[in-house]
């Protein structure tokens, strides 16, 4: 084949690539004061279309003619910037988890934006986050009993951690840390909204820190954040479920 | 009565210790008594030629079934009146104003399950029909409720894109999107909106993320206490059959809600531990099913939500999915759904590649984690039907090699050796919807389009395949009253045929 030729089709393609794809910039800044929010990554998402039911029994969507599914990231810089090109048009859900400092992901705390991506255009999306304190929760777990890792996704977690809130959603806190029988959760909270710590393991009993056995088929503890202060809690493991009602459960 | 095909080739069986059963789909329990003719539910009439009531239709089909060893039967039933069944009553008011199950829809239960019995096939699978995906005319609770966002954070937010409609299902645990909505989200601009909308009637509100917390509750739920009456009222017909405590009937599977794709719809997770319907019952669906199995001293680790096998759209693609090293993308909602059950996460994967439509590696940093851990179940519930499709049609390629039906069965069934070994080496393994050996009059199965030899090589691709030897059972789709295609061929009772004269071609094997 002539290489010019090939030249000339590979640059036309690439230019077509480029041209099929947008972009999205913009900033991440504090809902209070308009501070920045560096160092946070921020997560596009594009949200898809179907095709319709074919009429076969099994019901998994198929995309319908033209769509893909296609998320990326990137992190906000000193002044809380963010942009990214190279995406497909279409709607992107926007999210943002800021690990250094305690501001809400909108996609879990409030309405998650979103940025209509258009070929060969930068699409604006300013996010004002709302900034909340850590939900900080130790346990102290001296014999030993809760595993310090998991090998993978479905070895699953033998203690579940989190927040319950409004009318019933939920979101599970992170393990942030894992020392000598000792391991800490924490996520970003909301303040001034009553919340409750959910605890709940198959594996394990657990007590409060002044000694109170939680309930074996989960613990709600109410409790509500207040601005500039980090809610702590601490519990403790005090003894292993015996094999057969872990399996009961 | 038997239909026998017009030649018979022995065929190797399924690799031991192996059983069949078969999907009746649909059953009319309204109707099922000896006064209500076949003819009232359409098709069914042609499904069991000469019989004069619809009971007397099912014993057909169910001598016809035993004759082929067939020993046990997955069937669906409605709840509100979805496909003539209609345990409770004022479904779509408040549930506290929900009745049931009313004393007619159980004893024609009790009827189903006798003839089963006196038949001779004692395993049943009953399977909640809490929507209606299939086309088939199930009353709506109250359409098009405006639905009112919440005012600001910290409540459960909306999802991204809910459109300022929402439908709801009396069954359903949170609302889907109508027909009417012309939101770009769900009817492309430029395309067919009202074929799109149609669709997407039964898909709930979409957000891969989010789903489970930001999906609206269902004003119209009928309630987790009336379902569980229904659940307590079936697995108790079951018990009490032939008689009183004979556990004559077993329940091998409660298939509470099927095919669970918690991985593109979290909100399913409903299903599994609810968050938005607390006030109506016991929302933990894992804890209450199996409390009602373990009543009737059934084995409680058969409470299972099935899934579907994902196939790529290049033959004898594979790749790894989010869940581990050795766990296969093309098995992602069998893994989903134990991590529903067992506390994990759900959710699509951030940073998939999506590659040749699999949910193809990624990360869990968006995904979701249930509130909620149980045992793992006992069985895992695959619904398998191996083909490469006709992108253009969506439908398996008609004929091998472009189907490649027995290099993609074994490929998928191979992957679910690496699960089982990971959650629980000892699962019964039920392929739980597949290929069935039909024909639509044009030299395709009546389901899926596939290569008429598609359950021949089926079970070959099993054979060949890695978790040949596992504890299996192959459940054929067999749509009586209702085929997926409606080519009058596919209500032929030669359609009926999963192992003839034990002549497979699913042959089992003990």
């Amino acid at each position: 084949m002539n290489l010019r030729f090939l030249s000339a089709i590979l640059l036309a393609g690439a230019w077509s690539a480029i041209a099929q794809t947008g972009g999205i910039s913009g900033t991440v800044t504090s809902a209070v004061d308009g501070s920045p929010v560096p160092g946070a990554t921020v997560i596009y998402h594009r949200l898809v279309n179907f095709l319709p039911n074919t009429g076969s029994s099994t019901s998994n969507p198929q995309l319908a003619p033209g769509e893909v599914y296609f998320s990326t990231s990137s992190t906000t810089d000193a002044k809380g910037g963010h942009s990214v090109d190279g995406l497909p048009p279409g709607t992107y859900q926007v999210c943002i988890n800021s690990p250094n400092l305690p501001f809400l992901d909108p996609c879990k705390w409030g309405e998650a934006p979103l940025a209509i991506v258009a070929p060969a255009q930068i699409s604006l999306l300013n996010i004002a986050a709302a900034p909340g304190v850590y939900l900080q929760v130790t346990i102290n777990d001296v014999q030993g009993l809760l595993p310090t890792s998991e090998s993978g996704l479905l070895d699953f977690p033998h203690l579940t951690v989190g927040v319950y809130f409004g009318s019933g959603a939920f979101l599970a806190a992170r393990r942030s840390s894992v020392g000598t029988g000792i391991q800490t959760y924490s996520m970003a909270v909301p303040t001034g909204v009553p919340l409750n710590l959910w605890l709940i393991s198959r594996y394990v009993y657990l007590s409060d820190s002044a000694g109170n056995a939680l309930a074996t088929n989960g613990a709600k503890i109410p409790f509500t954040a207040s601005a500039g202060t980090n809610s702590a809690f601490t519990i403790n493991v005090t003894g292993s479920i015996p094999a057969a009602a872990q399996a009961a459960r | 009565m038997l239909f026998l095909p017009t030649s018979l080739t022995a065929q190797t069986p399924i690799a031991a210790p192996s059983a069949l059963e078969v999907n009746l789909a649909f059953v009319p329990f309204d109707g099922y008594n000896t006064s209500t003719s076949p003819s009232a539910y359409g098709n069914l009439q042609n499904a069991c030629p000469g019989s004069t009531s619809v009971r007397a239709c099912y014993q057909s089909i169910f001598a016809n079934f035993h004759a082929q060893n067939v020993t046990g039967v997955r069937f669906f039933f409605g709840i509100c009146g979805g496909f003539h069944s209609t345990p409770l009553s004022n479904c779509g008011q408040n549930y506290t104003k929900v009745t049931g199950p009313n004393s007619t829809w159980t004893a024609n239960v009790a009827s189903f399950f006798s003839d089963l019995y006196s038949a001779g096939i004692r395993n049943v699978e009953p399977n909640i029909s809490h929507s209606d995906l299939v086309g088939i005319t199930a009353p709506q609770g109250t359409q098009g409720v405006q639905y009112a966002a919440p005012a600001a954070p910290p409540v459960p937010p909306v999802c991204s894109g809910t459109p300022s409609v929402v439908e709801y299902a009396p069954g359903l645990p949170y609302g889907t999107v109508p027909c009417t909505n012309t939101s770009p989200y769900y009817c492309p601009s430029g395309q067919n909106c009202a074929k799109y909308c149609q669709a997407n009637a039964g898909f709930p509100i979409d957000d891969h993320y989010h789903g489970y917390n930001c999906s609206p509750a269902n004003p119209y739920f009928v309630g987790w206490t009336n379902l569980n009456n229904v659940v307590n009222a079936v697995l108790a017909a079951a018990y009490n059959t032939p008689t009183s405590g004979a556990k004559g009937i077993i329940v091998d599977e409660f298939d509470v809600e099927q095919e669970l794709n918690m991985v593109q719809f979290p909100v399913l997770a409903r299903f599994v531990v609810d968050n938005a319907q607390t006030q109506t019952g016991n929302p933990d669906a894992v804890a209450s099913i199996r409390n009602y199995m373990s009543l009737y001293h059934y084995d409680t680790g058969r409470v299972a939500w099935s899934a579907t096998a994902t196939e790529p759209n290049t033959a004898n693609y594979d790749c790894i999915s989010v869940y581990g090293s050795n766990q296969s993308a093309r098995v992602i909602n069998l893994d989903s759904i134990f991590s529903a059950i067992e506390g994990g996460f759900i959710g699509q994967p951030h940073n998939d590649s999506g590659s040749q439509g699999l949910f193809c590696g990624g990360d869990d940093s968006t995904m979701f984690q249930m509130p909620v851990p149980h045992s793992a179940p006992d069985i895992a519930d695959l619904h398998a039907y191996p083909c490469i499709k006709n992108p253009s049609t969506g439908y398996c390629y008609s004929d091998d090699p472009d189907a490649n039906v027995e290099g993609e069965a074994k490929i998928v069934y191979g992957d679910v050796l690496a699960f089982l070994n990971t959650v629980n080496p000892s699962a019964v393994f039920m392929v739980g919807e597949t290929h069935s050996n039909s024909n639509n009059g044009q030299n395709e199965t009546c389901e899926g389009h596939a290569p008429l030899d598609a359950a021949s090589l089926n079970v070959a691709g099993y054979n060949a395949s890695l978790v040949a030897g596992h504890s299996v059972i192959f459940r054929p789709w067999i749509n009586i009253p209702d085929p997926s295609d409606g080519s009058t061929a596919c209500f032929d009772p030669a359609n009926q045929n999963v192992n003839q004269n034990n002549q497979g071609p699913y042959l089992p094997k003990q």
